[in-house]
């Protein structure tokens, strides 16, 4: 076990983690495991297009629920994901307001780094988008 | 509170718990002043947490109320109040405070929800101002010296420390007059504990340290490892690792020669935490696993639950991913039986962690 990733173990012990979460209502612990299970299917490499709408409507729930709960950071992480994944299916002009926001929100917490990142790829959708 | 959360997790819960079980139900506590971790506290995301915890348990809430309104936040994270923006009118009240309202008081139907208990310490006080009266009357200052600690210690549990302090003082001067050796040790351990929380950490240094020369030329050990953890803690705080370890250590000993197993995990538990702080990976390992041994003799799942955690955590950062998995899942199995769900919840995920990174 040690040797090999056993991805499809995790997905299962998420799920699990994910329904005890949903049945007793514990939001914090809700988004920490769709944010696992959203960086367990993106790190399986390509996906296919089943695979992006899957990992879209994780990222989407786990930005509901971060809005619900004040979690900025995590909040500002979960839609930079969310336009990536939107990019990946040709979604271009969807992604744009949500890079917008996570580079607010991201500027606003002084993560110039990752802000900066976040614009250079918000410029290059906007030219996917024909907005440039 | 101190005593009051003792006696509610150790005899209260568990019988709720049992009663649940046998009903069929999964029961489970929720308790809002245990258990936030230090990293969630340093980053400002106490309120945040209670706040969600509150929201989880809807529509039930248990106010468990003492004499102190509560620590005041110095500012809410501004996160926080986008989400919440009621909390705009509240930002100069306590935290307890601003759980009830949410919990409660802002929303009308959760009062068939709800229930409020408060600590009557006034009666209390009432029978050891009596007994202070005939004590004076007789000139029974062993008595007198026993009813000024009790009193202060209503007074401390009020958060009235000053007055607390003075009446310590009264019981300390009465203790020297009559040589009363043991009870003047008390009095400087309690006014010591006093002063720590006033900030005054040499001051409450010092006081630990003169109790501490009195228990041991009496022979009272348990005072004496009560005071020496006392002590170790104020060092560990103050990140002298070696100085804590040291006193804990010599708790250590003590309670092997007591047979006060219970007290002996608990004292363990700390060392191996300061042995992990200093990186010996071994020790603290060997220290976690003494530790499971003994909560699985007692019974205390909590305690062992936490424990194995510990254990896996270790073994997870050395690479020995199989033995982490291993202890993981063993700590799944008692988080099942305590039917703590959120513990579970987090154990998963750990486990699922270790899936996914692989080696």
């Amino acid at each position: 076990m040690a040797e090999v990733r056993d991805l499809d173990g995790a997905m299962a012990l998420y799920k699990e983690q994910e329904r005890i979460c949903r049945e007793t209502g514990n939001k914090v612990g809700l988004q920490a495991c769709l944010t696992n299970q959203g960086g367990l299917l993106e790190s399986h490499g390509e996906m296919n297009e089943a695979q992006v709408l899957h990992a879209l409507a994780l990222r989407k729930e786990v930005a509901h629920i971060c809005r619900e709960l004040g979690l900025n950071r995590e909040l500002g992480k979960s839609l930079v994901f969310q336009a990536v994944h939107m990019r990946t299916i040709g979604h271009y002009s969807e992604a744009i307001p949500l890079l917008e926001e996570a580079y607010r929100i991201e500027s606003a917490n002084g993560l110039t780094r990752l802000s900066e990142t976040i614009k250079s790829i918000l410029v290059a959708t906007r030219q996917q988008a024909g907005l440039a | 509170m101190q005593e009051e959360r003792e006696e509610l997790v150790k005899q209260i819960f568990p019988q709720l718990r049992r009663l649940c079980e046998s009903r069929g139900v999964t029961w489970g506590e929720v308790d809002l002043r245990w258990g936030v971790p230090d990293e969630a506290k340093a980053e400002g995301k106490v309120l945040p947490l209670c706040l969600a915890e509150i929201e989880r348990c809807r529509p039930y809430f248990i106010g468990l109320l003492g004499e102190r309104y509560g620590w005041v936040p110095e500012e809410i994270p501004k996160e926080l109040l986008a989400a919440a923006p009621w909390l705009n009118e509240h930002r100069k009240e306590s935290v307890t405070a601003l759980e009830i309202l949410h919990g409660v008081l802002r929303i009308p139907n959760m009062a068939e929800h709800a229930f409020f208990y408060f600590r009557d310490l006034d009666e209390a006080m009432v029978l050891q101002k009596e007994k202070e009266r005939i004590c004076r009357d007789l000139g029974n200052k062993l008595g007198l010296i026993g009813t000024l600690g009790g009193q202060a210690l209503i007074l401390k549990a009020r958060g009235d420390l000053d007055g607390a302090m003075a009446l310590h003082k009264e019981a300390e001067c009465l203790c020297r007059e009559l040589d009363y050796k043991e009870g003047l040790g008390n009095s400087l351990s309690n006014q010591a504990l006093i002063l720590n929380e006033h900030g005054d950490i040499d001051g409450a240094m010092t006081l630990h340290k003169a109790a501490e020369q009195i228990f041991r030329d009496l022979g009272i050990k348990k005072a004496l490892s009560a005071s020496l953890g006392s002590q170790a803690t104020i060092l560990s705080a103050r990140r002298d690792l070696d100085g804590a370890l040291a006193l804990f250590q010599e708790q250590e000993h003590i309670y092997r020669e007591l047979g006060d197993k219970d007290a002996l995990q608990t004292c363990l538990n700390s060392e191996a935490a300061i042995l992990g702080l200093r990186r010996d990976l071994d020790g603290a390992m060997s220290l976690f696993r003494e530790q499971g041994h003994i909560c699985r003799e007692l019974g205390k799942k909590e305690e062992l639950q936490a424990s194995l955690g510990n254990q896996a955590m270790i073994l997870k950062v050395r690479g020995d991913l199989d033995g982490a998995m291993a202890l993981y899942k063993e700590q799944a199995s008692v988080l099942r039986e305590m039917g703590d769900m959120n513990g579970l919840q987090e154990c998963l995920g750990n486990q699922a962690s270790i899936l996914q990174k692989g080696n």
